[in-house]
């Protein structure tokens, strides 16, 4: 799992759940993949990402220096931001390990890099 | 052969029929294996789940023996019993056959084996009648016989307005009103031109004074059953017709299948069946006999005819005993009554007419089928797609994966469309066919099956399991969105408004979805779909079905090979849901299809055995000295979704043949294929758009793709 994916799960999906986001991420195992830089591209999907809840998990995967808390303005500009970003986002993998929910703490587990987010018959 | 051969062949059979036993035991601890002659014979290696059944049992025993009293061939198992009258009778049967003679279609002889017992009897009863059916041989007489039978010429084409007449199945004339079969039911303002042909006035009188039915009947269905045709179960619709349906056999006799499905009630005290199945029996109708079907046999049971080309009937050589008889043409006439008015059974459970007033009378069209499938609760809905999408869907994951590498374009053309940047979400990913193609936008896909979203993920591709009806996103976060081949799996229309409802909930607004479902129209005009024109050989049983294309199964039916499909219908849950028989048409919306799972090639195959010690339960199984299994899912062990299924093991003993090797293991031993049943509900024309206008969504494309119904849709706001 990407941290990018991570952005926008939600554990919403269970009944008394209100917004389940962000999940917290308790990594087991992490890998890096090399995967081609686009600026472009990166550039593209800032907007569509919730910045404080990248942060947080880049947090939980160890990467917090990577980026800065807030999203500066001008980071079209900022060639190193983006390339961090692009390595955050996309070469930093979760293996295996879980998700938290942060309202009820149910863990959803994740291993070869695939979340389960699979619900409970009485969890919907 | 050598001494030393037959010798050594002899040590293989005994090693076979010691491992069939295991399994008898393991399973039905209550039978025990005779080393004497009894009058029972396990049959260890030939059953449902080996595409053997009743017939070519029968065949194999009567051919060396006789004296054959009755069958029993259990659901899900690769064995089955047969008991004679006799031991000295199963004797000469088992000398001669075990170890020697195979099933037809079969590689292996069959392994036997004397039992004591056998297990109480799931499979249907013969020579019994549900309540309420009578059969009145010789109703007429061979000269009136040859007279009704030529009455109808099936060379011409039928005058009347409606296409379908003729059916692919077996050919049809309405005579009196018309029975639509698109509705299952008649409409009762529009007779036909053509009233009750006035041949057949004597027959009409003779039924009314032989108090077959209380006045004169005004409909009539002449049916033509060429060997290898039938008609798949079902109760004539309660509000169309009166209390009393009356069938007149010609030319063949043939077995009509009846199953109770009518749901508990006073009856059920009365009906035998093991717990949990409906009963099921088997009556046969011989040429020139009226059936009349009243009371529950009318209401209750469903009634059908399996499209085979043998029948299994009472032997008429013996005074007890089963033969094989081969089907003719046979010509039915079915008299019916036009009902005025509503049902008033109550039953709500098989009647239409049970309140019609709340239901919405709209449109023709939109009336629905009122055959014996009914609405299950959402939880029997949850419980059929658990057994019948998610479970199977595991269990096929790699085969399934291998037959589905071709991207249909349109949807591709919708993929690579979308602008660069774009976040795409594909509900139902499978094996991650539609992932990968546009390398501008970022891509995440979902699916129920672990085993799937592992192929998914070899790939390089971001997924995780999930149900389309809770999507783990967040709302408003994706730009474009695809569902194919998925809501079709969903077995209420509310879980299906429910699913495209998440779809919607996750895309920004003007983001768009694709969907695409199977359309219950499989023919375009003259134009037949993909999946049609797979079935080279045209109808449907009367040939065997082969594997022209990977993109489907073969053999669509676990019965046998011989291209003869049984028509059966299942339960599941509180519902009973018809076999679809592969690349024909399809018969009704909701229905289980099969999927025939192909063997993994030697070289790659897993020791299954191996993989369930891990707990993964995909096949029974455990280390001990076990046979082959070939459990079908029908009811098949727990599969969790969260199992660590292992990964490519290194330098593992195999448990079966201990051969060892590197990556994965090699098992010696070849399985029979298991058959298993997906549940499809197929969409009819403008379905898939009355679900898109319940929801905040603008169409903007509505169109048909190879036997598909499909939508592009835009979110609104």
């Amino acid at each position: 799992m990407k941290l990018m994916t991570h952005n926008m799960l939600t554990s919403k999906g269970m009944k008394n759940v209100k917004e389940g986001f962000p999940l917290k991420i308790q990594a087991e195992e992490m890998r890096n993949v090399d995967i081609d830089y686009d600026r472009d591209f990166i550039t593209r999907m800032i907007p569509k990402l919730d910045w404080k809840a990248l942060v947080f998990a880049a947090q939980c995967v160890g990467h917090k220096e990577d980026l800065p808390d807030t999203l500066p303005e001008g980071y079209e500009n900022d060639n190193e931001l983006l390339k961090r970003l692009h390595h955050v986002l996309l070469e930093v993998e979760v293996v295996s390990g879980c998700l938290e929910c942060p309202e009820t703490q149910r863990k959803f587990p994740i291993s070869n890099g695939i979340p389960n987010m699979l619900l409970n018959e009485d969890e919907v | 052969m050598s001494m030393e051969n037959c010798r050594r062949d002899w040590n293989k059979v005994k090693k076979k029929i010691s491992r069939c036993i295991a399994i008898l035991q393991r399973d039905l601890p209550d039978i025990h294996i005779s080393e004497y002659p009894t009058k029972h014979i396990f049959i260890g290696n030939a059953g449902l789940t080996t595409n053997a059944d009743e017939s070519s049992l029968v065949e194999l025993i009567t051919s060396v023996g006789c004296g054959l009293e009755a069958l029993t061939l259990l659901p899900g198992k690769q064995y089955s019993f047969a008991s004679f009258t006799s031991h000295d009778q199963a004797r000469t049967v088992l000398v001669a056959a075990h170890g020697h003679l195979g099933v037809q279609g079969s590689t292996s002889p069959v392994y036997m084996a004397y039992v004591d017992k056998v297990p109480m009897d799931p499979s249907p009863i013969k020579f019994r009648f549900p309540p309420g059916l009578s059969v009145l041989e010789d109703f007429v007489s061979p000269k009136e016989e040859l007279l009704l039978m030529n009455l109808v010429d099936w060379g011409a084409s039928p005058s009347t307005a409606a296409q379908g007449s003729v059916l692919k199945h077996r050919q049809v004339r309405h005579f009196g009103y018309e029975f639509q079969y698109s509705t299952n039911c008649v409409d009762k303002r529009q007779p036909l031109a053509q009233g009750m042909p006035p041949a057949i006035d004597f027959l009409l009188r003779r039924i009314v004074d032989r108090g077959c039915m209380p006045s004169l009947p005004d409909q009539l269905t002449v049916n033509r059953y060429l060997p290898g045709q039938g008609i798949p179960p079902h109760v004539d619709t309660h509000s169309s017709f009166t209390d009393e349906l009356l069938s007149l056999s010609l030319g063949g006799g043939v077995n009509m299948d009846f199953r109770y499905v009518g749901g508990g009630g006073s009856n059920s005290s009365t009906i035998e069946g093991s717990k949990d199945k409906p009963p099921h029996y088997v009556v046969y109708l011989p040429p020139r006999s009226l059936s009349v079907m009243t009371g529950p046999a009318r209401y209750e049971w469903s009634h059908g005819i399996c499209p085979r080309m043998t029948d299994v009937v009472a032997s008429r050589n013996s005074i007890t005993g089963l033969q094989l008889l081969p089907r003719q043409e046979r010509i039915s006439f079915t008299f019916r009554k036009i009902r005025h008015g509503e049902c008033s059974c109550q039953n709500a459970r098989v009647c239409d007419s049970h309140g019609k007033e709340q239901k919405n009378s709209s449109k023709d069209e939109s009336k629905r089928s009122t055959s014996p499938y009914e609405l299950p609760s959402d939880r029997s809905a949850a419980r059929i797609e658990r057994e019948h999408v998610l479970q199977v869907y595991d269990q096929i994951a790699e085969h399934f994966s291998v037959t589905r590498h071709k991207p249909w374009p349109q949807v591709l053309e919708f993929v690579l469309s979308l602008p660069r940047g774009s976040l795409l979400l594909d509900v139902g990913c499978g094996n991650g066919k539609y992932m990968g193609h546009n390398k501008q936008v970022f891509q995440v896909g979902c699916d129920t099956s672990f085993e799937l979203m592992k192929i998914c993920n070899n790939q390089g591709f971001e997924v995780l399991t999930s149900n389309c009806l809770q999507l783990p996103y967040r709302d408003y976060v994706f730009d474009a969105a695809v569902c194919i081949a998925v809501i079709h799996h969903l077995a209420t229309e509310k879980r299906r408004l429910a699913a495209v409802r998440e779809m919607v909930r996750v895309l920004n607004v003007g983001g768009q979805g694709l969907i695409y479902v199977w359309a219950m129209e499989q023919r375009r005009g003259e134009k037949k779909s993909t999946y049609l024109k797979q079935n080279k050989e045209g109808s449907v049983g009367a040939e065997m079905i082969k594997d022209q294309n990977i993109e489907e199964k073969p053999s669509p039916n676990y019965h046998h090979d011989r291209g003869v499909q049984k028509n059966e219908v299942v339960r599941s849950g509180a519902t009973s849901l018809p076999v679809h028989v592969n690349r024909t048409e399809f018969m009704q919306q909701d229905m289980l299809v099969p999927w025939k799972l192909k063997p993994p090639k030697k070289n790659e195959s897993r020791c299954e055995r191996r993989r369930c010690d891990r707990g993964c339960g995909v096949v029974h199984g455990s280390r001990s000295n076990r046979s082959q299994s070939s459990e079908s899912t029908v009811d098949s062990p727990q599969i969790t979704n969260n199992c660590d299924v292992l990964p490519s093991q290194e330098n593992v003993r195999c448990d079966n043949c201990h051969s060892k090797s590197r990556k994965k293991m090699v098992c010696a031993e070849s399985r029979p294929d298991q058959v298993f049943h997906r549940y499809y509900h197929v969409f009819k024309q403008g379905e898939l758009e009355s679900l898109c206008s319940q929801l905040n969504v603008k169409v903007i494309k509505s169109y048909y793709d190879e036997g598909n119904w499909c939508i592009i849709f835009q979110k609104s706001s």
